[in-house]
């Protein structure tokens, strides 16, 4: 998919890879302060846009597993 | 943010990798269609492929997917519909091609356990017609074919493999959710599963346009009344 800039509202984060299996639910996690910081709430939808790829995932929070 | 192992494999993320993250939002064109579906207004096939695109995407939450799935018991389809509709969520996903003729087998709704078809495709497959069959998590039985090929052997394959698999037996018994075949018609069944039913449209549909995606061109369709 082609990298989109429409949205105003973007914010740059660091990946961590956890080595857990989710499923086949499309989850990512999130930093609760990084989150409220921007507004997201758990179970949101977020775009993540990376080497001209974008693709949606919904969104948990943690404070333990992803540090700021 | 933490990516988890799955996602990882399946999207190219790598650890340590600066990602651009944004809130998502619908495109106008698939809400604008779903509304228009539920006042019971026939959709265009521009209408239905973007409807079918941002459920395949992910855009859609699972609310306005079930508003979508549930749209089916209320405004009956035409053929011209669900040909729309079946094309539509085949072509948002991957497409597979196999030579000549390919053909499958659908048990639908059928007794829990029988298992026609894990003895059916390869014996068809003996008499030389190509089979390439796919299934997905079973609708309205607590165990269909992919529960029960899953006791004896593995059901998750690339695409690559299956179509190594298909080169090699002429035919292949395989988990299609993994695949990316017809990706808005798991999440459709992942809103109906609950309630273990779904509209006769979507039903149709369903089988369809995986049938579509599979390369499938002749296919046989068992429905118990």
């Amino acid at each position: 998919m082609k990298k989109k800039n429409t949205n105003k509202a973007m914010f740059t984060l660091k990946t961590r890879i956890i080595d857990i299996h989710e499923g086949e639910d499309l989850v990512v996690l999130i930093n609760e302060e990084d989150a409220r910081e921007h507004g997201i709430t758990s179970m949101d939808k977020v775009s993540l846009i990376y080497d001209d790829k974008e693709f949606v995932f919904d969104v948990n929070l943690s404070d333990t597993f992803v540090q700021r | 943010m933490g990516i988890f192992e799955d996602i990882r494999e399946k999207y190219e993320i790598k650890g340590g990798q600066l990602v651009t993250v944004s809130f998502t939002k619908n495109t106008s064109e698939s809400l604008d269609a779903l509304k228009k579906g539920l006042t019971g207004k026939r959709l265009n096939q521009k209408e239905i492929f973007a409807i079918m695109k941002d459920i395949s995407n992910n855009r859609f939450t699972d609310i306005l997917t079930t508003y979508f799935s549930a749209m089916g018991f209320f405004f009956p389809s035409k053929d011209e519909d669900l040909y729309r509709m079946a094309k539509a969520m085949a072509e948002t996903g991957e497409m597979l091609h196999f030579p000549g003729i390919v053909a499958d087998k659908h048990c639908m709704g059928g007794v829990p356990g029988n298992e026609t078809t894990m003895i059916m495709i390869p014996l068809l497959t003996s008499l030389g017609i190509k089979m390439p069959k796919t299934f997905s998590k079973a609708i309205t039985t607590p165990a269909a074919t992919g529960e029960c090929v899953s006791v004896l052997m593995d059901i998750s394959f690339s695409k690559k493999e299956i179509e190594a698999l298909v080169k090699k037996n002429n035919c292949c018994l395989v988990r299609g959710g993994g695949l990316d075949l017809a990706p808005a018609d798991e999440k459709l069944i992942k809103v109906a599963y609950p309630l273990s039913m779904q509209s006769y449209s979507r039903t149709i549909v369903s089988i369809m346009a995986k049938k579509y995606a599979m390369g499938i061109n002749h296919s046989l369709i068992d429905i118990p009344v």
